[in-house]
Formats: C-alpha cells, structure tokens, sequence
C-alpha cells in the first residue's frame, strides 16, 4: 500500500498525456488563428482607411477646382483639360493681393491623374506632388459637355468649361473574382465602380435641354 | 517514512495546482483574444460604416451636381434612384419665393441591416441650385 504511494506519481499515465497533448493542440490551433484573424483584420482596416482617404484626397481636389477654375490661365494653360485617366484645372487660388494684383488673382493648377505601371492616383498641386497611398487599379475621368459624355476634353480647344466631370475609381482588391475584369478597359467592364463621383463645373454650360434624353440614356449604368 | 507522507502529500498538491493555473492561464488567454478579436471586429464595423457613409456623400453630392447640371429636371425627381444596389437617393425640392433658386435637399438610404423595417438614412446634403425648368429654354 505505501509502496504503492510512492511510485504511483512518477511519469505521466497514458490518459494525462493525451489530456496535455490535446489541450496543447487546442491551444496552439486557436493561438494560429488568432494571429490570421488578427493580421487579416488589420490589413483590412488600414486598407480601407488608406482608400477612404486617397478618394477624399482626389475628390476634394477636384471640387475645390471645379468651384474655382478659370477659362484662361495664360502661361498655365486652360480651365480643365484632360483625357480618360488623367484631369488638370487651373483655378484661382487665395492670393493676398500683393505686388499691385487683385485678390484671389493667383493662378494654380492642379492635376488628378492614374498612374497606371505604378497603380496610385497622383495629385499635382502647384509644385508638390503627391502619390497616394491605395492601390488603384482604375480610373476613369469622362467630362460632361453640352454634346454628351466626352472622354477627352480641353477647355483652350472649346473655350469654355464642361458642364460637370465624373470621375470614377476602381481599387485594386486581392481578393480575385474581380480579377476577370479586363485591366485596361474599365469602361466597359460590368463592374460598378468602388467610388463615383459627378462634380458640377461653377460657371460653366447645362445641359441643353433637348438633349437631356440622349445623354440621359448614355448616363445609365 | 515519516518524512515520506508529507513530501508526498505537497507533490500530489502541487500538480493539482499546475492543472488549476493551466486553466486559469487558458482562460485568460481566451479572454484577452476574445475582448482584441471583438474590438478590432468594431472597429472594422465603423470602417465599413464610413465606407458606406462615403459612398452615400458621394450620391448626395452626385445628384445634386447632375440636378445644378440640368442632368435630371426638377419635375423628373418624384422616384428615388437606385445607385450602387443598396443606396437609394431622393430629392426633395423647396422652392424659395422670389428667387430663381430652389433649395435641394439629398437624402441617401440605405436597406437595414437585418430585423429593422425602416431603410437606415446614411447621408443628407443640402445645396441651392439654379431652378430651370425643362423646355423652358436653353441658354446658358
């Protein structure tokens, strides 16, 4: 009997060691996908946030532009020109009325455009240059005129402004299914675009109405 | 044996409180995971909430561009427009007395999420807009 108390806490029994093992196993298995979970959540929360804020950066850029641009910018060039990928506007920005120059006389410029070998949006304003930081995979710029949806516009060739420009972004997502979108032609691809936003030129045309209807149709997506 | 029982009886204790503070160390474990899993699930929530909220100030802001663009007649705003699948914006007018300006006000809704009846309001903009009836001439 005491003999038999004395040996009896050497080693593990067969079922403790299966216990420890399972619990091991549990505990391990639950540490693995604490540590995806976890990664997975935090890539995600910090990519959203880096979209939210490069669309913020692009949209807000263009709207200050387009309450603020000008026909003529002289040696800057025109109102807004731009193709399918890219926009320029020259507007009037805060200038202080030195040097014998009315306020707000200052002329800048500045330039939304996708950089495709790189993915990211660049905005230009003035001198500085800044690429923001969300993968892009797409964007489109189209330009509302009198006519109907155009793709290239310059305001030095129609000595005006559109009525309004739409810009539209497509952000690169891992995420496949998405992946048979044709890269080049987001035009035509099926998928709605992740941001879309119309911005109304101040000052410039609307819309004719007889042509409302024909460019109304062309609007549907 | 004198010596043997009580050194004995401590070990046989001791690994029962080896098995006590294995547990209580799990359950802390699974505690602390649980409390970061869940609060990195909200904040992933609010994020997708500001997405959503986004996208609506985006519609908002959209249709009343495509209105001041003469885009949509104010006569043609009775129905809500469906923009992305689960965002419907309406328009709603209010004419000024006087004035050739009407104010437009943009609200964006949204299905609820689940159980509730009523569409969620994600986004409300208000701007004055130059009031030009359809066909009442071009011009600029």
């Amino acid at each position: 009997m005491t003999r038999r108390r004395v040996r009896a806490p050497r080693g593990f029994s067969l079922l403790e060691a299966i216990v420890g093992i399972g619990i091991a196993t549990a505990l391990l298995g639950a540490l693995a996908l604490f540590t995806v979970n976890l990664g997975d959540a935090r890539e995600r929360l910090s990519r959203t946030s880096r979209e939210i804020e490069c669309v913020e950066a692009v949209f807000s850029a263009v709207e200050r532009g387009c309450a603020t641009m000008v026909v003529d910018g002289a040696e800057l060039g025109a109102g807004i020109e731009g193709n399918e990928s890219g926009v320029r506007i020259v507007r009037s920005a805060v200038g202080l009325g030195n040097d014998g120059r009315a306020p707000f006389s200052e002329l800048t410029a500045t330039t939304v455009a996708f950089d495709a070998a790189m993915a990211r949006i660049a905005v230009t304003r003035g001198g500085s240059r800044d690429v923001l930081g969300a993968p892009v995979r797409a964007m489109r710029v189209r330009y509302l005129t009198e006519r109907g949806w155009q793709s290239a516009f310059s305001s030095a060739d129609d000595g005006a402004f559109p009525v309004g420009i739409e810009i539209s972004v497509w952000f690169e997502r891992g995420e496949g299914g998405d992946e048979s979108v044709v890269e080049e032609a987001p035009s035509e691809a099926a998928v709605a675009a992740d941001r879309r936003r119309f911005f109304r030129c101040m000052g410039g045309p609307k819309v004719d109405p007889m042509a409302i209807r024909s460019i109304e149709s062309e609007t549907v997506r | 044996m004198a010596g043997i029982t009580p050194r004995t009886r401590a070990r046989g204790h001791r690994s029962g409180g080896v098995m006590l503070e294995l547990l209580l160390a799990i359950a802390l474990f699974v505690m602390a995971a649980s409390f970061t899993l869940s609060s990195l699930r909200s904040a992933l929530d609010s994020m997708r909430r500001a997405e959503l909220r986004a996208r609506a100030y985006d519609a908002a802001a959209s249709r009343l561009a495509e209105l001041d663009a003469g885009l949509i007649a104010v006569s043609d705003l009775g129905e809500a427009l469906a923009v992305d699948g689960d965002l419907a914006v309406t328009v709603e007018i209010e004419p000024s007395p006087g004035s050739t300006l009407v104010r437009a006000r943009a609200t964006v809704r949204t299905e609820p999420p689940d159980g509730i009846s009523e569409p969620l309001v994600v986004a409300e903009l208000e701007r004055w807009i130059e009031e030009r009836e359809r066909g009442a001439g071009g011009g600029r």
